[in-house]
């Protein structure tokens, strides 16, 4: 059939009008494809298996990656968490001491108001009664006064013998 | 024995010396009643700053023939030695040591006005009965009993003076 082919002579076609030609095509073909299969296809298939295990490293690796960014995440979360607990919880200790504080201020106000005020009415008391001492001892010097100018107004001669025999007779009498 | 009494028994001594008791006795309460009418001679006996001897010279003065020479001797040593404001209670323990040495008992009158001998000698009366023995009493003019009479035996005051009627008066009203 090759023959066939052959004899056709140059006919466009694409075998060569030249049998020969053909053979040594094919032996040298042959030749380089044993050449390929020999020495090329190990090394490609070695390439090959490179470039899949690099892949299959990158996957591990990205896997990895990934799983260490989910524990990164969960930290974070966690950690954002705590935080917001955290702050919640200064919050509160914020609130609760300002409430004791508040609480503290209007008890000490409080008493503070009833200080004062007890201040005030035992002000007001001592006051009321130094007054009414003091008009009470200055009425008795004015009236202790008054009576002291009576008695000398009218202690006369015979008022002072009256007075002296009295007292010679309680001291007789007692 | 208080100072006044050391001082009464060595006048008393002096006038044993001299045979005349009495009359010292009478000089040192005239004396003594004469300070007491007058602030002024009794603030200069007092006056710590003058001279003892210019304190002693205004005794003299004052007591220059009218009172005996123990009596202006004793009274002079007891103003120089810084003592006449004792000299009333050296006359009252004089007076009460030679009551008690006759075997009676002295008292000291306060009177706002002069006694008569009568009312003297009911007063004395009165007192001998009262305290059971007999009893001489010298009167003193003293302003400011206002009325009625003070009489002191030994350390017994019998106060029935207007003056203190008055006192009770002032402190009951004040």
């Amino acid at each position: 059939m090759i023959h066939l082919i052959a004899a056709e002579g140059p006919n466009g076609m694409f075998l060569p009008s030249d049998i020969k030609e053909f053979w040594w095509s094919a032996a040298a073909f042959t030749v380089v494809f044993v050449l390929i299969i020999w020495k090329l296809l190990p090394v490609i298939k070695q390439g090959m298996a490179d470039r899949s295990a690099a892949i299959r490293d990158g996957l591990v690796e990205a896997e990895r990656e990934r799983v260490d960014a989910e524990a990164e995440l969960s930290a974070l979360r966690a950690k954002l968490s705590d935080a917001d607990t955290e702050a919640a919880r200064i919050v509160e200790a914020a609130r609760e001491q300002a409430d004791s504080v508040k609480a503290e201020l209007i008890s000490r106000a409080d008493a503070d108001a009833v200080s004062a005020r007890q201040k005030a009415d035992i002000e007001v008391s001592a006051s009321t009664g130094q007054a009414s001492a003091d008009i009470q001892a200055a009425v008795a010097a004015q009236a202790a006064a008054a009576a002291e100018s009576v008695v000398n107004a009218n202690l006369d001669q015979a008022t002072h013998a009256d007075l002296i025999d009295r007292y010679i007779e309680q001291v007789s009498g007692s | 024995m208080s100072r006044a009494q050391s001082y009464a028994e060595a006048m008393i001594a002096i006038g044993n010396a001299e045979g005349d008791t009495a009359s010292l006795e009478a000089d040192l309460h005239a004396f003594t009643n004469a300070v007491a009418g007058s602030p002024e001679l009794q603030n200069s006996l007092s006056d710590s700053s003058l001279p003892a001897a210019q304190r002693q010279q205004i005794v003299e003065d004052v007591l220059d023939g009218k009172a005996g020479k123990a009596a202006t001797a004793a009274i002079s040593m007891i103003v120089g030695a810084g003592r006449a404001a004792d000299l009333p209670e050296i006359a009252r323990s004089l007076s009460s040591t030679l009551a008690g040495a006759r075997g009676s008992a002295y008292a000291e009158v306060r009177s706002a006005v002069p006694l008569s001998a009568d009312q003297i000698s009911k007063l004395e009366a009165a007192l001998t009965k009262k305290t059971g023995r007999p009893v001489t009493a010298r009167v003193t003019v003293d302003p400011s009993v206002v009325g009625g009479l003070v009489t002191q035996i030994d350390d017994t005051v019998i106060d029935g003076s207007v003056r203190r009627r008055l006192s009770q008066m002032r402190e009951t009203l004040a």
